[in-house]
C-alpha cells in the first residue's frame, strides 16, 4: 500500500514518538534540532522523527519512517499506520521460523502455531484469573478466560513467519484508572514467558523436566508448555521468539527486549507437554542419537549416558533426550564415544518418568563407526 | 518518448552521475509527496557511514531553451514549485538543480573512445532565502534568477551536501 499524505499528514510527531518508546525504540540524538533520532537495537536501525508536522517535508520523512518500521515489524505499511493513531492496543509479534519463504507457512505448520497462540492466550488468561498455577488446566475454564482467544485479532506477515495479536484495552476514563484484564494477562504472559525460558534452559542442559515442575506457581502448566512447542512447528523443532509492545495509554516500563526459545528448548517443551506429571510407563524403544554427557559414582559402577537423539517406538519416532543406564564396560564405551563426537544405538525399555526418560535396562549398546 | 519526459529523464540521469561520482548516498523518494526528486547524504565513515547525518532535499528541473544574462541563468517556476522551494520550514535543508539540456535529445551524450561526454550543466541554488509569493493567480509563474558560478561539480556537490550537516564526521 502506498499512504496517502492525508494518511501521513495525520500522525503527529508526538503520536510517533509514543509508539517508537512502546516498541523498544530509544532517543538517540537530534539533527541539526530539526528533526530527532531513534535507534533500535539490535537489529541496528535507524529512524528520525522531525520536530514539527508544519515542515514541508513532514509526509516525506514519515513516509520513510512508516516504511522502516514495516520492515523492522515485518507488518505492512497500512497496519503500522492504524497502529501508530491507535494507541490503546497492545499487540505481541510471536516470530516462527518455518521452514519455507518469509511470510509463507505450510498448511500443518500453521495450523499448530495458530492452535498454539489461542493455547497460550488461554495459559494466560487462566493464570491471571486464578491467580493458581496448576500444572493440568481444568476443561471448564471461567468465561472471562475462554473468552480472551475470541477477542484478540491476529494479523501475520513476513519475517520468516510473523503471527501479531492486537488485544485492544478498555477505555476508563475514571479518575484512578484500574489496569484492565487484559493487560494484566500480558504481563502475566509475559512474567510465564521469562520463567519458562529458565525452566527450558536448565531443563536441556539437565535433561530433566523437573525445572517446569518447580515453576507451576509461576504459571509454567502442560498447556502453555504445548502452546510454545506448537510454535516450533509439526516437528517442534524450530526456535521461537516473541515481543510484546504496550499501547501508548496504558505506559509501563516493563521491557521490549524480545524473548527466544531456542530449537532445543522447543523440543524439550514438547517434552514437557507430553510427560509433566504423567505416570511412569514403559516400552520397548530404539534409541539413535549423541551423547550430550555421561555421569556415574565410581569406576567399577554402572553409570548413565544422556543421549539426545531419535527414538522410536511402535508408536511412531520422537525427539527426546534420553538417560541410558549402561554397565561399566558399556561405559567406557560410551565415553570414548562420546570424546570422539561418535553416534550410539542403544535398546530396552523406555520408561517416561514424568520427570525424564530413561532407557533401563539396556538389552544393546552400540557406537556407530563414522 | 515523450519530448518532455526525456528530457526530465535525462535531466535526473546526470544529478544521479553527479551523486554517484561524487560518493553519496542518493534515494528517490516514492510515492512523491512533496516535489522532491532525490535526497542525497554524504557516505562517511563509521557503523552507521553517516545514517545519522542530515540529507539535502533537490528538487531538479532542466531547461533546453537557456535565458539569461552573463551572470545569471533564468528560469520560470510555477509559483506553488517557488514557494516550496523558498520554505525555510523543512526537515532537510531543500535546493533547486537547474539542469541545461541541448534543444535536441540527440545531442545529450557524446560518445569517444577515452570518455562519455554529456551535455550540458547542472547549476544549484536555495531559494531559502527568498520570500514566498502570496496572492497569486492561478497558474502564475514567477522568475528564479541562478548564479552561473554556482557550477554543480563533484567537488561543489560534496561542499553542499557537507554543509548541511556542520557537525557530522568527515567524509
Amino acid at each position: 500500500m502506498i499512504a496517502s499524505r492525508t494518511d501521513l499528514e495525520r500522525l503527529t510527531p508526538g503520536d510517533i514518538e509514543r509508539y517508537l518508546r512502546t516498541s523498544g525504540w530509544r532517543p538517540v540524538g537530534d539533527l541539526t534540532g530539526r528533526a530527532t533520532i531513534w535507534a533500535l537495537e539490535p537489529d541496528d536501525l535507524e529512524v528520525i522523527v522531525p520536530v514539527s508536522s508544519r515542515f514541508r517535508d513532514y509526509p516525506q520523512r514519515v513516509n520513510d519512517l512508516i516504511r522502516t518500521l514495516a520492515e523492522a515489524e515485518s507488518r505492512p505499511e497500512s497496519q503500522i499506520i492504524h497502529s501508530v493513531t491507535a494507541s490503546y492496543v497492545d499487540r505481541q509479534y510471536i516470530r516462527t521460523f518455518p521452514d519455507a519463504p518469509s511470510g509463507m507457512i505450510s498448511a500443518a505448520d500453521a495450523a499448530e502455531a495458530f492452535q498454539g497462540v489461542r493455547e497460550l492466550l488461554i495459559a494466560a488468561a487462566y493464570a491471571e484469573e486464578t491467580q493458581r498455577g496448576e500444572l493440568v488446566l481444568p476443561r471448564r475454564k471461567p468465561k472471562i478466560v475462554e473468552e480472551f482467544p475470541a477477542r484478540t485479532l491476529v494479523t501475520t506477515g513476513p519475517g520468516s513467519f510473523v503471527i501479531a495479536t492486537h488485544i485492544e484495552l478498555p477505555r476508563n476514563d475514571t479518575l484512578f484508572p484500574a489496569t484492565p484484564f487484559e493487560r494484566r494477562a500480558l504481563v502475566k504472559l509475559r512474567e510465564m514467558l521469562l520463567s519458562t525460558q529458565a525452566a527450558a534452559a536448565e531443563a536441556d542442559e539437565n535433561a530433566d523436566l523437573s525445572p517446569f515442575a518447580e515453576r507451576v506457581d509461576e504459571g509454567i502448566s502442560k498447556t502453555l508448555c504445548r502452546a510454545l512447542a506448537r510454535l516450533g512447528g509439526t516437528d517442534r523443532d524450530q526456535p521461537v521468539e516473541m515481543r510484546f509492545a504496550w499501547a501508548e495509554d496504558e505506559p509501563t516500563d516493563l521491557s521490549t527486549a524480545p524473548i527466544r526459545f531456542e530449537a532445543e528448548q522447543i523440543t524439550m517443551l514438547r517434552h514437557a507437554a507430553d510427560d509433566l506429571g504423567r505416570k511412569e510407563t514403559s516400552e520397548e524403544a530404539v534409541l539413535h542419537g549423541r551423547i550430550q554427557g555421561l555421569r556415574r559414582e565410581g569406576p567399577d559402577q554402572p553409570g548413565w549416558a544422556v543421549v539426545r537423539g531419535q527414538v522410536s517406538t511402535k508408536r511412531g519416532d520422537l525427539q527426546r533426550q534420553v538417560w541410558v543406564e549402561l554397565p561399566s564396560d558399556d561405559y567406557d564405551r560410551a565415553l570414548r564415544a562420546h570424546g570422539q563426537g561418535l553416534e550410539v544405538r542403544a535398546a530396552g525399555a523406555l520408561r517416561r518418568t514424568g520427570r525424564r526418560t530413561e532407557l533401563r535396562p539396556v538389552s544393546l549398546f552400540r557406537v556407530l563407526p563414522t | 518518448m515523450d519530448r518532455n519526459n526525456h528530457q526530465g529523464g535525462y535531466a535526473e540521469a546526470l544529478v544521479r552521475v553527479l551523486s554517484a561520482a561524487a560518493g553519496l548516498r542518493l534515494a528517490k523518494p516514492e510515492p512523491d509527496l512533496d516535489g522532491i526528486d532525490f535526497c542525497l547524504w554524504p557516505d562517511r565513515v563509521g557503523a552507521l557511514r553517516g545514517a545519522r547525518s542530515t540529507p539535502i532535499n533537490v528538487q531538479v528541473k532542466s531547461d533546453s531553451v537557456a535565458a539569461g544574462n552573463a551572470t545569471h541563468w533564468h528560469h520560470t517556476l510555477k509559483v506553488p514549485h517557488f514557494n516550496a522551494l523558498a520554505d525555510p520550514e523543512t526537515t532537510f535543508p531543500t535546493y533547486l538543480f537547474l539542469v541545461i539540456v541541448p534543444p535536441e535529445p540527440r545531442q545529450y551524450v557524446s560518445t569517444y573512445p577515452d570518455g562519455l561526454l554529456l551535455r550540458k550543466s547542472v547549476y544549484w541554488h536555495s531559494l531559502a532565502n527568498e520570500k514566498p509569493v502570496v496572492n497569486a493567480k492561478k497558474d502564475a509563474k514567477t522568475r528564479v534568477d541562478i548564479p552561473k558560478t554556482n557550477l554543480l561539480t563533484v567537488d561543489s556537490l560534496r561542499t553542499l551536501v557537507n554543509a548541511a550537516d556542520p557537525g557530522g564526521e568527515p567524509s
